[in-house]
C-alpha cells in the first residue's frame, strides 16, 4: 500500500537516507529495524511529512505523498505515533483520545467517536481506569497506551510505531507487542520501528534492515530472524529475552 | 506757454512723489528688540502665540510713533524644544550689538541657564517663565511679566476662602516639584487667612495618574466643603471628567491648568463649573485685557484666540517701551534697565505692573470660572497693591 | 487621603470595591491573554499594555474618524483585532520561533510594545483623545453613585472571559488548541494546523486585551500611556498562580481591589503597595493562590 522509490532526507544539509527502495504491503506488520543512527526514525517523518524530502512515496497506488504537508498526509489516515510518546500532559487521557480524531472530525464538527473510543479501552483496559487522569500523571507504560490508543483514535489506515519499546521494563513490552499484534489483527497495517530486533522480528511478516541510510537487508521476518548477518549484528545483544504469545 | 506749464506741474507732482516717502517716514532710526520663541520641534504652538504677542505689539507701537520717534525693530530666534537650542538661541540675541533687550524663553528652566550669559552682556531679558526660582538667581538684569508660581498659592487660598467660602477644603495635588511646591504655598496662606487643613485632606497624585475615582469617592464622602485642584493640563482634564461622572457637588477650584485651552477641549462639559486661578483668559473683561484680546482676535482672525504666551510676550514688549521713555533712551542699555526699577502701576494687557524686589511686575491673576467650555472672568484677585 | 477607616463607610466601601473590580477586570482581560500567550506559546508578552491601547485607539478611530454606527463599529473593530494579532504573531514570533535563545522572543515583544506605542503616536497624534462612555452617568442606588461604564466593564469583562473560558474548557476546539499549545509535534503529526491554531490563540488575546481598552477609554482618555497598566496584569498573573487561568482572573480582581483599598492611605506609592502585597503572597505561598503544576513525567 506504500511504495518508496529512492527516498532521501535531509535535516537542514546532512542526507540522513541515501536512496531508500521499500514497499509496505498492506495488512501486515513491517518492521523497520538497524542500529542508532541508522536512519530508521528519520524514514518514519519522511513519510509523515516532517522533514525535507526527494524521491517518490506513493499511498494507495495512486497518492504522491512527496510535497504534501504533515496536516495533509494525517488527514488520509496515515498516523505516526512518535518515539518518548509524546502525549499531551495537561490533558486528560480521554481528553487526548478525543483529541485524536481531529484528521477526520474538523474543528467544529460533532462526529461521535464513541465506538473509536470503546475499542481503544477495550484494547487497553488500564487506559479506561485511569480516564480522567492528566497525561503528565501516567506511567512510562501507561502514556506509551495513550499514545498508540490516541492514533487508533484517527482511524489510521497506516499506523506507523517509533520505538515503543523505549524506556519501558520488559514485562510491559512484552505486554504491549502483544497489543500490537491485536491491532495488526483489527485489520490496521503497521509500519514499526524498533531498537529490539528480536521482538520486532517475532512480531513482523516483512522486515526491512537500515544501516547508515541505505537498506542492507530485507525480506520476510521469518528469514531474517534465522539470517546469520542479522543474528550476528542485532540479535546477538537482545539474546534470551522475551516472547510475544 | 500751456507746454511749459504742463511741464512744470509733472515736475511737482514728481517732487511731491519723491517726498512723500521722506515726508511718511515719521521714523527717526530705529531700535531693536529680541525675541527667542519655539519655531520648530514639540512646542511650535507655544512658538506661534509668542510670535503673535511680539508682532501685534511692534505694529502697536509703531503705530503710535514708534518708541522715542524711533521705529521698533523685532529680531527672532528659534529656541527649538531643548535647553541647548533655547540657551544657543537666547545667546544669538545678545550678541547682536543692535539689540538692546530682548524677551527670552517661556520657559523657566531656559531662562534660568541663559542667566549667566546675560548677567555678563549686561542686557535686559523679560523671562518667560513662571517659576519662583528665577529671582532666586538675583539677576539684575533678569524680569519676571507673569506671576511667580509661589504667588499663585496666595491667590488660590484668597479665592477659595474669600471668594467662594470654603471653609474646609480639600486638596489634590501632582506630586512632583510644582505640584507640591504649590500645594504648601497654597496651605500656608490658607493657614494665615486661618484655615487650617488636616493632612487627611490632602491628596496627592503621581503625574502620569489616570484613575482618579477611588480619591474622588473618598472626597466626596468626606466633609470637605470644596476642592482645590493643583495639576498640568491632562490630568486636570482626566479629574474634571471623572468628577463629573462621580457626581460631585461641592465648590471646585484649579490651578491655571484647570481653565487652560487643552483642559477645556478635552474634558468639555466636564471641566464647566471649575473656577481656576489664571494668568489669562481670551474672555478677560478688564478694559486693556479686553483691547488686547480683541485685538488679537482681529489680527489673527480668531484662529487660534490669544493664549498666556501671547499676552506675556506683549505685555513685555509694552514694557520695554515704557522704561525707554522712562529713561528717554534706546540706546543706553543700562538706563533702560535702571528704568524698569521706576515702572508703577502700568495698565497692561494680562496685568497692572509694578516693580517688585523679586523683579516680578505682575500684580494679580484672574480669578476665571469655566462656562460653556470658555474661561470666563469672574473678577481680578490681587497679591499686593498694583 | 483619608486612612483605612473611611472603609468602615458603607457607601465609600461600596464605591471603592466597584472600582476596584471593574480595574481588576481589565487587568484580568490582558492576564488572561498573557496566560495564553505562555501556556500556548511559551512567550512573556510584554507588549500586552500595547495590544490595550491599541484597541482603544482603533475603536475611537472607527467611531469617531470613520464615523461608523455601533452596530457596524464592533464587528469592524473585531476584524481589525483579528488582523492585528495575525499580524503581531508573523512579525513578533513566527520569525524566532526557531531561535537558539528562548529570550529572543520576549525582546522581540518588547520591541513590539515600542513600534506599537510610536505607530499609534504616528496615526493618532500624542494629545489624548476623548471616548463617549458606553452609557454615561451614574446610577444611584440609596445613596450609593455606581457609574455606568464601571458596571458595564465588569458585566461585558466577565463574558468575555467566561467565553474564553468555555472554549478551552468545554469545547472541542478549545481542547485541540490546547493540544497544539502543549505538544506541538505530536499535534502536528496528528494533523492539527499549528499555525492556525497560535494564530487563533493570538487573535484572542488581542481581542481580549482591546476590549479592555474599548471599555476603559472613557474613563482613563486614549493614550499612548495606558500601555502601563500591564504591570498590574502581570502582578495579578504572579499573585494567582502562574500558568493557571483562574488564577490569573483572581489574581487580577485581587490586585485590582487591593489598588482601590490602597488609596484611602497613599496615592503615590500605589504601585509599591501592589507590589508589597504580591511579595507577602508569594513568601506564604511560592506558588501563587491558585497555583498548578502541570509536569513532563517519563
Amino acid at each position: 500500500m506504500l511504495k518508496i522509490a529512492n527516498l532521501h532526507a535531509y535535516y537542514g544539509s546532512i542526507e540522513a537516507l541515501k536512496g531508500i527502495d521499500i514497499e509496505i504491503a498492506p495488512g501486515v506488520v513491517t518492521c523497520l529495524i538497524g542500529s542508532n543512527g541508522a536512519g530508521k526514525t528519520t524514514l518514519l517523518k519522511a513519510i509523515s511529512g516532517m522533514i525535507r524530502r526527494t524521491g517518490s512515496i506513493v499511498f494507495d497506488e495512486r497518492n504522491e505523498l512527496i510535497g504534501e504537508s504533515p496536516t495533509r498526509i494525517a488527514r488520509r489516515s496515515i498516523v505516526h505515533v512518535p518515539e518518548g510518546r509524546h502525549i499531551f500532559p495537561g490533558l486528560s487521557v480521554e481528553e487526548n483520545l478525543e483529541v485524536g480524531t481531529i484528521a477526520w472530525h474538523g474543528f467544529f464538527g460533532r462526529k461521535p467517536y464513541e465506538t473509536e473510543k470503546r475499542s481503544v479501552f477495550d484494547l487497553f483496559p488500564r487506559l479506561e481506569e485511569r480516564r480522567g487522569q492528566l497525561g503528565w500523571s501516567l506511567s512510562g507504560g501507561e502514556q506509551q497506551m495513550l499514545a498508540i490508543g490516541r492514533a487508533l483514535m484517527a482511524r489510521p489506515k497506516l499506523l506507523m510505531l517509533d520505538e515503543p519499546s523505549m524506556g519501558l521494563a520488559p514485562v510491559i513490552v512484552s505486554d504491549l507487542f502483544r497489543k500490537i499484534v491485536e491491532i495488526n489483527k483489527l485489520g490496521i497495517p503497521i509500519l514499526l520501528v524498533e531498537q529490539n530486533a528480536r521482538l520486532a522480528l517475532e512480531i513482523s511478516d516483512f522486515a526491512y534492515v537500515l544501516d547508515q541510510g541505505r537498506v542492507r537487508i530485507e525480506g520476510k521476518a521469518k528469514d531474517l530472524r534465522t539470517d546469520p548477518r542479522v543474528q550476528e549484528a542485532y540479535l546477538g545483544r537482545f539474546a534470551g529475552k522475551t516472547q510475544p504469545n | 506757454m500751456m507746454r511749459s506749464t504742463g511741464i512744470r506741474l509733472c515736475l511737482c507732482i514728481l517732487a511731491a512723489l519723491l517726498a512723500f516717502p521722506l515726508a511718511v517716514s515719521a521714523f527717526d532710526g530705529t531700535v531693536t528688540f529680541g525675541a527667542v520663541a519655539p519655531m520648530s520641534g514639540t512646542n511650535i504652538m507655544v512658538g506661534d502665540f509668542v510670535r503673535n504677542g511680539i508682532l501685534l505689539a511692534q505694529k502697536h507701537i509703531n503705530e503710535r510713533g514708534g518708541i522715542l520717534g524711533k521705529e521698533l525693530k523685532i529680531v527672532f530666534e528659534d529656541e527649538v524644544d531643548n535647553l541647548q537650542a533655547s540657551v544657543n538661541a537666547m545667546t544669538k540675541i545678545i550678541n547682536y550689538p543692535e539689540v538692546v533687550a530682548f524677551f527670552g524663553s517661556t520657559y523657566s528652566a531656559n531662562c534660568i541657564a541663559a542667566s549667566p550669559v546675560v548677567l555678563q552682556k549686561k542686557i535686559t531679558m523679560f523671562a518667560g517663565g513662571s517659576s519662583a526660582n528665577i529671582p532666586k538667581e538675583k539677576n539684575p538684569y533678569v524680569w519676571q511679566v507673569r506671576m511667580t508660581d509661589d504667588q499663585s498659592g496666595l491667590l488660590l487660598a484668597k479665592a477659595a476662602t474669600q471668594v467662594i467660602g470654603m471653609k474646609n477644603p480639600a486638596v489634590l495635588y501632582v506630586a512632583e516639584s510644582f505640584g507640591t511646591g504649590l500645594m504648601t504655598q497654597t496651605v500656608s496662606a490658607l493657614k494665615g487667612l486661618g484655615i487650617d487643613v488636616p493632612e487627611k485632606n490632602l491628596y496627592a497624585h503621581n503625574p502620569d495618574e489616570k484613575q482618579f475615582s477611588p480619591i474622588l469617592t473618598q472626597i466626596i464622602n468626606s466633609d470637605a466643603d470644596g476642592l482645590i485642584g493643583i495639576s498640568h493640563q491632562m490630568p486636570a482634564a482626566v479629574i474634571t471628567m471623572q468628577a463629573t461622572a462621580a457626581g460631585i457637588d461641592i465648590p471646585l477650584l484649579g490651578s491655571s491648568s484647570f481653565a487652560s485651552v487643552v483642559c477645556r477641549e478635552t474634558a468639555k462639559e466636564a471641566s464647566d463649573g471649575w473656577m481656576g486661578v489664571a494668568d489669562w483668559t481670551p474672555d478677560v473683561t478688564t478694559p486693556e485685557g479686553k483691547a488686547f484680546s480683541e485685538a488679537y482676535r482681529e489680527e489673527y482672525k480668531g484662529k487660534p484666540d490669544s493664549d498666556m504666551p501671547a499676552v506675556t510676550a506683549y505685555d513685555s514688549l509694552m514694557l520695554f517701551a515704557e522704561a525707554c521713555k522712562i529713561a528717554n533712551t534706546t540706546t543706553d542699555r543700562e538706563a533702560i534697565n535702571n528704568a524698569l526699577y521706576k515702572i508703577k502701576a502700568y495698565k497692561g494687557a494680562m496685568s497692572t505692573y509694578t516693580y517688585n524686589d523679586n523683579h516680578c511686575f505682575s500684580t494679580s491673576q484672574f480669578l476665571t470660572i469655566n462656562e460653556n467650555q470658555r474661561a470666563v472672568l469672574k473678577e481680578v484677585v490681587y497679591t499686593r497693591e498694583p | 487621603m483619608q486612612g483605612l477607616n473611611i472603609l468602615l463607610q458603607p457607601n465609600v466601601f461600596m464605591q471603592l470595591t466597584i472600582n476596584g473590580v471593574a480595574m481588576g477586570m481589565i487587568y484580568a482581560l490582558m492576564a488572561m491573554g498573557l496566560i495564553l500567550l505562555i501556556r500556548a506559546i511559551g512567550v512573556m508578552n510584554f507588549a500586552q499594555g500595547e495590544l490595550l491601547m491599541l484597541g482603544a485607539f482603533i475603536t475611537w478611530g472607527l467611531t469617531y474618524q470613520v464615523k461608523l454606527p455601533f452596530v457596524l463599529m464592533i464587528p469592524a473593530a473585531m476584524l481589525c483585532f483579528a488582523f492585528v494579532g495575525v499580524v503581531f504573531m508573523f512579525v513578533a514570533y513566527w520569525p524566532l520561533r526557531t531561535a537558539s535563545y528562548p529570550t529572543a522572543t520576549v525582546i522581540s515583544t518588547m520591541g513590539a510594545a515600542m513600534v506599537i506605542r510610536e505607530i499609534a503616536t504616528i496615526t493618532w497624534g500624542s494629545l489624548p483623545l476623548v471616548s463617549a462612555p458606553l452609557v454615561k452617568g451614574v446610577v444611584r442606588v440609596g445613596s450609593l453613585r455606581l457609574q455606568y461604564q464601571y458596571l458595564l466593564t465588569i458585566a461585558i469583562g466577565a463574558v468575555l472571559i467566561f467565553l474564553v473560558f468555555v472554549l478551552f474548557e468545554k469545547l472541542y476546539a478549545g481542547r485541540i488548541m490546547q493540544a497544539a499549545a502543549q505538544d506541538k509535534y505530536a499535534a502536528e503529526l496528528l494533523g492539527i494546523p499549528t499555525v492556525l491554531t497560535t494564530a487563533a490563540t493570538y487573535i484572542i488575546v488581542v481581542t481580549l486585551a482591546s476590549v479592555g481598552g474599548y471599555m476603559i477609554a472613557p474613563v482613563f482618555l486614549v493614550n499612548v500611556t495606558l500601555g502601563t497598566l500591564q504591570l498590574r496584569a502581570f502582578a495579578g498573573v504572579v499573585t494567582g498562580g502562574f500558568g493557571s487561568v483562574k488564577g490569573a482572573i483572581v489574581g487580577s480582581l485581587f490586585i485590582g481591589l487591593v489598588e482601590s483599598y490602597s488609596s484611602t492611605f497613599t496615592t503615590t506609592y500605589k504601585d509599591a503597595v501592589v507590589f508589597l502585597v504580591l511579595i507577602v503572597v508569594l513568601l506564604f505561598r511560592p506558588q501563587g493562590l491558585f497555583g498548578e503544576r502541570v509536569a513532563d513525567k517519563a
